[in-house]
């Protein structure tokens, strides 16, 4: 029996790693096929993929369809990530209404893209809390700026009346009942440079420090996976040890194909790494088995 | 035989309420939806764009579908589609930084547009203009600056309207201001920021209606919802906005139902939300009141 709506919630409280998976067709029939997956969340990918809100309606419905998983829980959560990036405050206000269109189709939480300035941040987390929500305000936070509205089709989504919807769409852990999902991609180097500051930013759960573009933003073409040099190295350590400072999980690959699947697993979880990305079905299966995982698949 | 293309207008130009159906999400956007609403019940038919799908290619299909399926009772080729915009009204830069929203969804063809959140003059100034044409003179260095609409569109948005590239380009303007012009703008002043400024939002040119938006209005007082009793905090919102509707010459939205459409339109509101299950029956009770006789 799921305690929880977003099950990664539900796993991070048992002090569970999480594993991700890419949904790569937005359809009704791709939800469906989904509803089953073996990752415990989905990624949506919108940064570069297409802006398409219909599409993602009918991948949701699908998901409900196909459901519940064997977890017990109505649908896997979806993560997004969404077009804008997190430049600065005023981007983030301006571009407020991707997230508002996002959340109202029902997703469980959404990761922003070059996450660069607190103030970014907390534009962005206050863009996904209801105006009524009170945790977290005059301490590092504005109040919410999303509208009502949405809370009706995102609600059936979830599998809850709108009302109990608005009480439970905030940020977790901000909001110990929350089924909000937030991240950041700190992604470059004006991102690293305000490392510590975005993730102190209250309503933030999990971080990343996105090798690829933070290879870009430190001239290299290509230097999404290791071995790093050594300016990508120290990146990457500031960024976790920012985010274990901050209680916020963290969210990393580490794409070296000469060795096991079970050795990548072993060295993210020796690194400290909360959700892994990119170890597949297999890679799950074993972190699973190290950390006793419990919750059916 | 009808005077205008956007039948809201001809109704309010004749002092008639009018009633909206369409709800702030959940919208379906198809041709075949299109076609079924074309004969609606409803004077204008509202497109939740705020929450609902930002969806342009269902918006064309919704729109051909409309045309297909028409023409109105009233004689109109369509009834007329006011959109909620994504973008919220939070201030000037914000709503000119998405100023592409505006000429993506007028160029469907739509009637009109409502801003949501508008919480700034400047907000809603930089709204108007992104509505406009820049050669439209009228109204321009009183209170709003020049259009900012690019051309383009015109010969998709024109058919339709049932007119020419060129006719929809002197029509595609805001009314009253323009009083020839065929769209229709409102706002939302649905938040404690957008109350502080709600005098000086209402009196930019070029906005025809707004509404206080009980619902968010609520949730920025602290409210989960609107509570019933509404308490005097939240009446004395409406009031305000109702009253600076009222001083600016707008016309007020606000939810009607069969049992209180009477003493809402005598109080005054003139734009009847009249969705849901009983929306068809408080705008024949509404029209019966205020002796309509255009043919639905």
């Amino acid at each position: 029996m799921a305690k929880r709506i977003n099950r990664v919630i539900e796993l991070l409280e048992q002090g569970q790693p999480i594993y991700n998976a890419g949904a790569h067709e937005l359809s009704y029939e791709n939800g469906k096929a989904m509803a089953s997956t073996w990752a415990d969340y989905i990624g949506v990918e919108m940064e570069h993929g297409s802006f398409d809100m219909s599409a993602l309606d009918e991948f949701m419905r699908g998901l409900v369809d196909g459901g519940p998983t064997p977890s017990g829980h109505r649908t896997p959560p979806v993560i997004m990530t969404i077009p804008t990036d997190g430049t600065n405050e005023d981007v983030v206000r301006a571009n407020s209404w991707m997230m508002k269109q996002a959340l109202a189709r029902g997703i469980h939480g959404i990761l922003l893209c070059h996450a660069e300035t607190p103030g970014a941040v907390q534009a962005f987390v206050e863009s996904c809390r209801y105006p009524f929500q009170t945790v977290g305000v005059g301490d590092g936070l504005g109040v919410g700026r999303r509208g009502g509205g949405g809370q009706r089709g995102a609600a059936h989504i979830w599998g809850v009346e709108p009302d109990e919807y608005m009480k439970l769409a905030d940020p977790w852990p901000l909001n110990p009942d929350g089924e909000l999902f937030l991240g950041l991609k700190l992604e470059n180097k004006r991102s690293l440079a305000n490392c510590e500051e975005c993730a102190a930013v209250p309503g933030i759960a999990f971080a990343e420090w996105g090798p690829g573009d933070m290879g870009l933003s430190f001239g290299y073409s290509d230097a999404h996976d290791p071995p790093y040099p050594d300016d990508m190295d120290a990146a990457r350590l500031r960024i976790k040890t920012a985010l274990d400072a901050a209680g916020v999980a963290f969210l990393c690959g580490w794409n070296d194909f000469t060795i096991s699947v079970e050795d990548r697993v072993n060295k993210l979880m020796g690194d400290g790494v909360k959700v892994l990305s990119g170890v597949g079905e297999e890679g799950a299966a074993i972190g699973r088995k190290i950390t006793g995982r419990e919750m059916p698949v | 035989m009808p005077k205008r293309i956007n039948r809201a207008i001809e109704l309010l130009e004749q002092g008639q309420p009018i009633y909206y159906t369409g709800a702030h999400s959940g919208a379906v956007l198809s041709y075949e939806a299109g076609k079924s609403m074309a004969k609606t019940y409803a004077d204008y038919i509202n497109v939740g764009m705020e929450h609902g799908a930002f969806d342009m290619a269902g918006l064309d299909q919704f729109m051909r579908g409309l045309v297909d399926g028409g023409p109105t009772n009233s004689g109109h080729r369509t009834p007329a589609v006011l959109v909620e915009v994504p973008v919220d009204g939070g201030s000037e830069d914000i709503v000119r930084y998405n100023a592409w929203q505006f000429r993506q969804i007028l160029a469907r063809g739509v009637h009109g547009i409502l801003l949501c959140n508008a919480e700034t003059p400047g907000a809603v100034k930089s709204f108007v203009e992104s509505c406009r044409y820049t050669f439209q003179n009228l109204g321009v260095g009183d209170l709003i600056g020049r259009g900012t609409r690019g051309a383009g569109a015109q010969a998709s948005a024109c058919e339709i309207w049932g007119v020419s590239p060129d006719e929809y380009l002197d029509k595609a303007d805001p009314w009253p201001l323009n009083p020839d012009g065929e769209l229709l703008l409102g706002l939302k002043i649905e938040n404690k920021r957008a109350l502080h400024n709600c005098e000086l939002s209402t009196r930019v040119s070029g906005i025809a209606f707004a509404e206080w938006g009980p619902g968010d209005m609520s949730m920025s007082h602290g409210y989960k919802s609107l509570p019933n009793p509404i308490p005097p905090e939240l009446m004395a919102a409406r009031e305000r906005v109702f009253q600076a509707c009222r001083d600016a010459g707008l016309f007020f939205l606000n939810g009607v139902s069969p049992d209180n459409v009477a003493e809402m339109l005598d109080e005054g509101v003139m734009v009847c939300s009249s969705g849901g299950p009983s929306g068809e029956e408080a705008a024949r009770v509404g029209r019966a009141h205020s002796g309509r006789t255009m043919p639905v």
